[in-house]
């Protein structure tokens, strides 16, 4: 392994992210400068500078509309995405659509202004970054990446771009579930073939993982995610609820502010009721105060649908893998939502009752199994890697339209990557729209259409399309799709004169829908200047906090000073500085340092003068 | 010329499945492109080989039909692929065409 090729893992979660690093042997959990294991994805955009993860979350209640979260749920989509428009019912902050792509519109340093959902990411892809770098006291400049299951192929692509926007080239993206598998198969070192399903329920997203484990090597068997599921849909329910109480009993409506803050503590709430049978949600200058209180009962009976669905997903994934429940040999369960007791039960409940395993940290367990696979990647030689190989999967099916509106799988959901699949077509003469074609032209001189999507039977999404000459009806055309373990996806077609390869007529495409480099480029400088804007603020911090310290010291000292004169005048200058620092909260680097300077000079002066005299 | 599923997983045509699985495990170790990251590509073309015939061989459907047609696959006969070769309307596609 070089340094070049050192690599971290990083869980990009939508309500947390986190950070690990391999390092002697093993996977190790960054703090943040909060001291914090967990990063929350918020980033937010104030009249002076931009606040990412606990700064930002910290002030939401202060600055809704312009404190993002959820990117996951925001980025690689457009803004007519089925789940965008409903998050939009909610977010404070707003979401436009500007030259056919999703922006978010921000008000920053007293001007509008419109980010990528890459962007945004980019700024919390930093934070973690920068994390790490900290602790490592070096730089990194690769990664591995975890995210929801249902990501698509679009949403790949604008991680990865999210990634190179943060100076990080993103080596590998892997699912959240099947990356928390990782780190718990790498833990429990047990012997002999095992099948494992974990099931990851989030801030809002839940995904299921089923694997093989055998002699380190992690085949994974289906995954499969849900976006309408998870901590934030809960919390929706006891809003709504309460909402509605408040509705009834004070006939009064309620701002964006106000129901951002009683989100807050039915957050709280809900958590609290993971531990206990009651929760009382108090909350300050709402209403004259308003209080009331939410028991668990009430709690599950407003999310048993939800709860229900979870376990859905679950018979859903094994009917995929073609297992049985009875063949699963442990449930294991991350996400913070895996707390809540009535998800426990009914996960026990439809395994017949088998013990769960919540020995991983369920916050954790994914950003761990990233930084095995970056270890594994970058070439580690630890003993303990050396024999241990993920063979993920795609989430998504892939296919071509083969006819007018007729579209047939080319590669099944759940195979194993990387994936190099051939397919031969004989082209029809008949009832196709292209013999009136052929009648038309009789040189036999046309294009065919190939036209790829992603998914397959109710949800198909065209990806890209292309055209491919063709000299004769009687020729058989041959298409491939390759998608390597980075889930690019090539394809390419060849016209097959009696079973040669036309040297002529083939044609191969790169499927790329993100954006374009000129603008990955531009969005490059423009991190860059965030950078260095926020290295600024940070100095400027530091400077501040460097005259403070000094000042509380010399406070302190004084007490011990018998040299009454000497004393009077060392309070006046203390007491000045103070002064200064109340009246100057946001000066810039320099004046804090030059204001520093001279008051020791002037320390250094009282010193001299008042010893001088004695 | 196509290399055949049983000499990629280096077992014997009477393998078992216990067998097959074992050699695919060693073989996925030995080519998969995370562990040969000085040729990913040709790692990459190997593996897919590998994944490919464990798929059919590890489908006694599937390893029946491959045993049954082996010879003519070998030969690259395309023909043998095409399922409903004997249903013409069906095997036939219409892609969306233009003139040039």
């Amino acid at each position: 392994m070089t340094e070049e090729n050192y690599a971290i893992g990083i869980d990009l979660g939508t309500s947390y992210s986190s950070v690990c690093i391999w390092k002697n042997d093993e996977v190790k959990i960054i703090e943040n400068d909060y001291g914090y294991r967990t990063t929350p994805s918020y980033v937010a955009f104030t009249d002076s500078e931009i606040l990412i993860g606990d700064a930002a979350k910290t002030q939401i209640n202060l600055n809704p509309c312009n404190t993002i979260f959820d990117i996951p749920r925001l980025i690689g989509r457009s803004i007519y995405n089925k789940d965008v428009q409903s998050g939009m019912k909610y977010w404070p902050f707003s979401v436009v659509e500007k030259n056919e792509k999703l922006h978010i519109r921000v008000k920053y340093k007293e001007e509008w202004k419109d980010f990528t959902p890459e962007e945004i990411a980019s700024l919390l892809i930093i934070k973690m970054k920068e994390t790490a770098e900290n602790y490592l006291d070096r730089q990194v400049k690769n990664a591995v990446i975890t995210v929801p299951a249902h990501f698509d192929n679009l949403q790949f692509q604008a991680i990865k771009n999210a990634g190179l926007i943060a100076g990080l080239k993103i080596i590998r993206i892997i699912n959240s579930p099947t990356a928390a598998a990782i780190a718990y198969g790498l833990k429990t070192k047990a012997i002999g073939k095992r099948i494992v399903l974990v099931f990851d329920l989030g801030g809002s997203t839940c995904n299921v993982s089923l694997l093989a484990f055998d002699c380190g090597i992690f085949e994974v068997k289906a995954v499969i995610g849900n976006y309408d599921l998870g901590g934030k849909y809960f919390d929706d329910s006891i809003v709504n609820h309460f909402v509605q109480e408040i509705k009834r009993k004070f006939k009064k409506s309620l701002s964006k502010t106000d129901l951002c803050r009683i989100r807050t503590h039915c957050e709280r709430a809900k958590c609290k009721l993971s531990t206990s049978d009651c929760a009382l949600i108090e909350i300050d200058s709402l209403l004259d105060d308003y209080n009331t209180t939410l028991t668990r009962a009430k709690f599950e009976e407003l999310n048993e649908d939800l709860f229900q669905s979870a376990i859905n997903l679950i018979n859903k994934v094994l009917n995929d893998a073609r297992i049985d429940k009875t063949e699963v040999h442990e449930v294991v369960l991350i996400g913070g939502s895996t707390h809540i007791p009535r998800i426990q039960k009914l996960i026990s409940k439809f395994f017949d009752g088998k013990e769960l395993i919540k020995s991983i940290n369920p916050e954790e367990a994914a950003a761990r199994g990233a930084a095995i696979q970056a270890a594994i990647l970058s070439g580690n030689k630890s003993k303990k890697i050396r024999d241990v190989l993920l063979l993920d999967v795609n989430a998504f099916a892939f296919s071509i339209e083969t006819s007018d509106g007729i579209i047939t799988s080319f590669i099944e959901r759940n195979t194993t990557l990387p994936i190099e699949e051939s397919k031969l077509f004989k082209l029809s003469t008949k009832g196709s729209s292209y013999k009136d074609t052929l009648d038309r032209n009789p040189k036999n001189n046309y294009n065919i259409l190939i036209q790829i999507y992603e998914g397959e039977r109710y949800y198909t999404n065209l990806i890209g399309q292309f055209e491919l000459p063709i000299s004769s009806s009687a020729s058989k055309i041959e298409i491939t799709l390759k998608l390597n373990l980075n889930l690019v996806l090539k394809v390419s077609a060849v016209e097959k004169i009696n079973g040669r390869n036309s040297k002529i007529n083939k044609k191969e495409i790169t499927i790329n829908n993100g954006l374009s480099e000129e603008e990955i480029e531009r969005m490059v400088s423009e991190a860059e200047n965030y950078r260095t804007e926020r290295e600024i603020i940070i100095q400027k911090m530091q400077a501040r906090t460097d005259f403070e310290i000094y000042i509380h010291r010399l406070d302190r000292i004084i007490n011990d000073i018998n040299n009454m004169n000497m004393k009077n005048k060392l309070e006046k200058a203390i007491s000045e500085s103070f002064t200064w620092l109340d009246n100057n909260e946001e000066a810039e680097k320099d004046e804090y340092e030059r204001k520093k300077k001279l008051l020791k000079e002037t320390v250094n002066q009282i010193a001299d003068e008042t010893l001088w005299r004695r | 010329m196509r290399t055949c599923y049983y000499e990629l997983l280096e077992v014997d045509r009477t393998a078992s499945g216990e067998e097959i699985k074992k050699a695919y495990r060693r073989k996925a170790l030995e080519w998969h492109p995370d562990k040969n990251h000085h040729r990913v590509e040709e790692a990459t073309k190997r593996f897919a080989l590998i994944q490919e015939a464990y798929d059919v061989l590890s489908d006694p459907h599937e390893r029946d039909w491959y045993d049954g047609h082996r010879d003519a696959i070998l030969r690259e006969d395309d023909d043998i692929y095409e399922p409903d070769v004997y249903d013409e309307s069906s095997s036939r596609w219409g892609f969306r065409t233009s003139v040039q």
